[in-house]
């Protein structure tokens, strides 16, 4: 039973794909036989798909395009925007099983139809995973997420990523063995032989300026307090955004400390918030989030600080091995989702999010991707949709 | 922005997490103390469990408040390698019949399976339709010991019901319950232990008081046969002498009829004649003639059955030396002992006999006698008056049978099976020892024959003692021995 981790930037899909296939199989000492494959847009997904025929077939795989790099615990890779990152599992014991399925205008459906072929896949149909892992096409996980508990309830923990491209214009992949595709989830259940925990979290702290929507669509405010919202969140944001022009434009990496919150309880006196993350200025004046809203829901303009997304992952990390009790030594490794978003605005101190990882699971093999928009539980337990949050996957013996 | 300001709202945002974290903590706390008092509970109805019936009561009454199921019930996997239900919390789950396919094996194998759609499940597709709409989701749990291997299913009516927060605690459990199984198995050992040691001891006390009545029997047997000696020897001359009297009284009323036909022609006035006359009417002469045979028949009559019995007396106790096997006749057995319990009966009960006139058997006779009046005496110790009891015999191919019945009080069906127990009895104080069904079991196993009982509490009662004819291994003492 182990968990090892390689990564490429070299040129070429397939020798990237070889080079870091070559250097799993070793570390590993023979193929996974689950295999997660994360990689920027600079590799077509379709060559990576083609190169995954010289794996035997009883290696399952899913992966998804992120955003301009991977992290492994070997560090931050990214060349030019090119970066090929792998985590290998053997675990002769455990079940897993990988599904996919087309988006194709009914994304409920969809996830259903992925998380049932996944379940079918892993040769234990009925059970209970212990972990749905979930990589979608950003823009409608909340529907996806549905289609998850449509299946095995509320009360199983689903975590993710959606696919990240490397300029938000919609080059995002999908990858299993099946193929490759942009308007897709995959998904895969685990039902390890080892122990895995995990921790889905984000900072932030509210300001004083809020309001209340007064009509949106999906994930586009219209307005809010009767007013444009583009004006309202310019207007709460101060200079942020003065280089925007008036007819609007894309802000995701302005916008990622100043993000919009809406109250999802309270932590004894104090109130949490999940996060929306403003990616657009529309030209008829209204804002476009990364997660949905509704008329009526009250708006807060949060502010976090560059350092605390530095620390941030490190802390995700910990924080799941505390959860999941594992001791230091049995920790065998981890999958990380960092917003990409949050990772555009630290990009200089990505290496000092490394080295937080490093330091949180004792330098044991990591992936970790950047993702448009991030899944888990929050803190009432059931699997939700956020933005500019951070997991952790922690895989323990 | 202000330096301070900055300051401030960094130190701000990370206390926030921290309170998320700590928040997170208490809860993953307050979940593990849950668990841990969900532990704790079970291990103490494990610990006051006997049995493992008892072990599914207890711990699916403690565990249903850390794990809401619907129902539970346990399964237990066969030699086959087939699993049944064995114990259920609803009768719809119990009986049923498993198959051990690929999860179930998995479940035996020590893992917990956590099933949110039960439909989906080949184990479960098998069973019928009205277990299938009352469970739709399950946690399987195995319970293992060295002796058992079984699993304990928690189901739900609604699909996805159960938790990963719950699967853990069982996953917890697990261990410390198999522990626990160990644990009272060996307490059961330990007692199945000193079970043994106390059968080992009763067994030998049993033997030890078998010694003591046959003991008794011999003292009593030798003490019959020096009686038996000592009346044997004046009935014997008392018995001759009758017989020499008879003759001799012949002789005397031979002589006296001549003399009565010699008077008949003396002339009426010879002297002394009237006198004689006198003599004969005062004593009544003619009566005396006709009784004094009477009497003396009947004397005769009497010592013979003074010496029959004494001589069953001897035939039943054949006082000293150990008994051999020979061939006998159970009915001349019967006979002598009905000629001993002839008082007991006469009293209560109509004896009625119906022999069939088996043929000899091989047997230790004097033994089969102490069974056949035990037998008899509890009969008539069961008819409080004016009953019946029947003694027959018959004969079924190789073996004969001898039955007592009586139409007395019966035995009541909760004592039916303690009737052969030593030591078992519903006589009074002092009547009865509760030896005599014990005893006569033993000795008719000795004979490789076996008692039935049949009884009717108000109606009375019938054993049926079957005995061989041919003792298999031919005639002796040790192949004889090999029953206890
Ligand atoms: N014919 C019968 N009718 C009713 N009960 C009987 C009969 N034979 C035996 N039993 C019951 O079985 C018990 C055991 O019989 P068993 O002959 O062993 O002992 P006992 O007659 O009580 O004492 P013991 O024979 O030692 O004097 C009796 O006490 C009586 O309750
Ligand atoms: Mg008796």
């Amino acid at each position: 039973m182990n968990i090892a981790t390689s990564w490429s930037t070299a040129t070429g899909t397939r020798a990237a794909f070889d080079q870091a296939m070559t250097r799993l199989h070793d570390r590993m000492g023979g193929y996974p036989g689950y295999l997660l494959v994360y990689f920027t847009e600079s590799y077509p997904a379709e060559e990576l798909h083609a190169a995954l025929a010289m794996l035997p077939p009883s290696v399952k795989v899913q992966g998804c395009s992120s955003c301009l790099g991977v992290m492994t615990e070997e560090g931050m890779h990214a060349e030019d925007g090119r970066a090929l990152g792998l985590l290998g599992i053997r675990d002769e014991l455990g079940a897993y099983g990988v599904g996919a399925a087309a988006l194709a205008g009914d994304p409920r459906a969809a996830a259903r139809a992925a998380l049932e072929a996944a379940l079918a896949d892993s040769g234990r149909p009925g059970e209970l995973p212990d972990i749905v892992w979930l990589n979608a096409a950003p823009g409608h996980e909340e529907a996806v997420l549905q289609g998850v508990c449509d299946v095995v309830g509320r009360n199983v923990p689903v975590l993710g990523g959606s696919a990240g491209d490397n300029h938000v214009a919609g080059a995002w992949r999908l990858l299993t063995r099946q193929g490759a595709a942009g308007d897709a989830v995959v998904v895969s259940v685990m039902m390890p032989a080892l122990h895995v925990s995990s921790s889905f979290q984000s900072g932030y702290l509210p300001t004083t300026s809020s309001g209340i929507v007064t009509s949106a669509t999906g994930r586009i405010v219209h307005a809010i307090d009767g007013r444009p919202a583009a004006a309202v969140y310019r207007e709460w944001t101060g200079s942020l955004l003065d280089g925007v022009p008036a007819a609007g434009g894309n802000v995701l990496s302005l916008t990622t400390l100043a993000p919009l919150g809406r109250m999802l309880g309270t932590l004894g006196e104090v109130p949490f918030y999940t996060l929306s993350h403003p990616d657009a200025l529309l030209a008829d004046g209204s804002l476009s989030l990364f997660a949905e809203v509704a008329a009526g829901e009250q708006l807060v303009l949060m502010t976090g600080s560059k350092e605390r997304l530095v620390a941030r992952a490190g802390r995700v990390a910990r924080s799941a091995i505390d959860l999941g009790g594992f001791a230091a030594e049995a920790i065998l490794g981890a999958v990380v989702v960092y917003c990409a978003g949050c990772m555009l605005t630290v990009q200089d101190r990505l290496p000092d999010v490394v080295a937080e990882l490093n330091n949180a699971l004792g330098g044991k093999p990591f992936i970790g991707i950047f993702t448009f928009g991030e899944q888990g539980c929050m803190l009432d337990g059931h699997p939700s949709h956020g933005n500019l949050m951070i997991s952790a996957m922690v895989f323990s013996e | 922005m202000a330096a301070s300001d900055a300051t401030r709202e960094i130190s701000l945002e990370e206390l926030r997490e921290t309170m998320v974290d700590l928040e997170q903590a208490r809860r993953h706390e307050r979940q593990l103390r849950f668990e841990s008092e969900g532990l704790l509970e079970g291990l103490q109805a494990l610990t006051e469990a006997r049995d493992t019936g008892q072990v599914f009561d207890k711990l699916s009454r403690v565990l249903r408040r850390f794990v809401p199921f619907e129902d539970a019930f346990m399964l237990l996997a066969g030699a086959s390698g087939e699993l049944r239900t064995v114990r259920a919390t609803a009768p719809v789950f119990e009986g049923l019949h498993w198959r051990a396919g690929k999860m179930l094996q998995r479940v035996l194998d020590g893992q917990i399976v956590c099933v949110f759609d039960l439909a989906e499940v080949p184990e479960w597709q098998d069973q019928p339709a009205a277990v299938r709409n009352r469970a739709r989701s399950a946690i399987h749990a195995p319970l293992r010991s060295e002796t058992l291997n079984a699993v304990l299913v928690f189901v739900h009516a609604q699909p996805a019901f159960f938790t990963a927060d719950q699967v853990r605690l069982l996953e917890r459990f697990a261990p410390l319950g198999n522990q626990a199984l160990i644990s009272i198995e060996y307490r059961q050992q330990l007692e199945e232990r000193a079970r043994e040691l106390r059968a080992a001891n009763d067994a030998l006390e049993t033997s030890h008081l078998q010694l003591l009545q046959s003991e008794k029997m011999a003292s009593i047997g030798q003490l019959a046969a020096g009686v038996a000696h000592e009346i044997n020897n004046p009935v014997g001359f008392v018995l001759s002498n009758l017989g020499s009297l008879a003759h001799y009284l012949d002789d005397f009323l031979e002589v006296l009829s001549a003399y009565e036909r010699l008077e008949a022609e003396l002339p009426p006035s010879l002297p002394g004649l009237s006198a004689l006359r006198a003599l004969k009417a005062r004593v009544d002469l003619g009566y005396l003639r006709r009784d004094v045979l009477l009497l003396l028949q009947e004397s005769h009559d009497g010592c013979t059955r003074v010496r029959d019995i004494v001589q069953d007396l001897k035939d039943f106790s054949r006082a000293g030396g150990a008994e051999v096997w020979q061939a006998a006749n159970v009915e001349a057995g019967l006979d002598s002992t009905l000629n001993i319990t002839a008082n007991e009966l006469k009293y209560k009960a109509e004896l009625v006999k119906e022999f069939a006139g088996v043929p000899d058997i091989e047997c230790l006779p004097s033994q089969l006698n102490q069974v056949f009046l035990n037998l008899i005496v509890n009969a008539a110790q069961a008819i409080e008056q004016g009953g019946k009891v029947w003694v027959r015999t018959g004969r079924e191919g190789d073996a004969i049978w001898v039955e007592v019945a009586d139409d007395g009080r019966g035995i009541p069906a909760e004592n039916l099976g303690r009737i052969f127990d030593p030591f078992f009895t519903t006589k009074p104080v002092g009547q009865g020892t509760g030896l005599g069904l014990a005893l006569s079991y033993g000795i008719v196993r000795k004979h490789n024959g076996r008692i039935e009982v049949d009884s009717k509490p108000g109606c009375g009662s019938r054993f049926r003692v079957w005995l061989p004819i041919r003792q298999v291994a031919a005639g002796t003492e040790e192949t004889h021995r090999r029953d206890p």
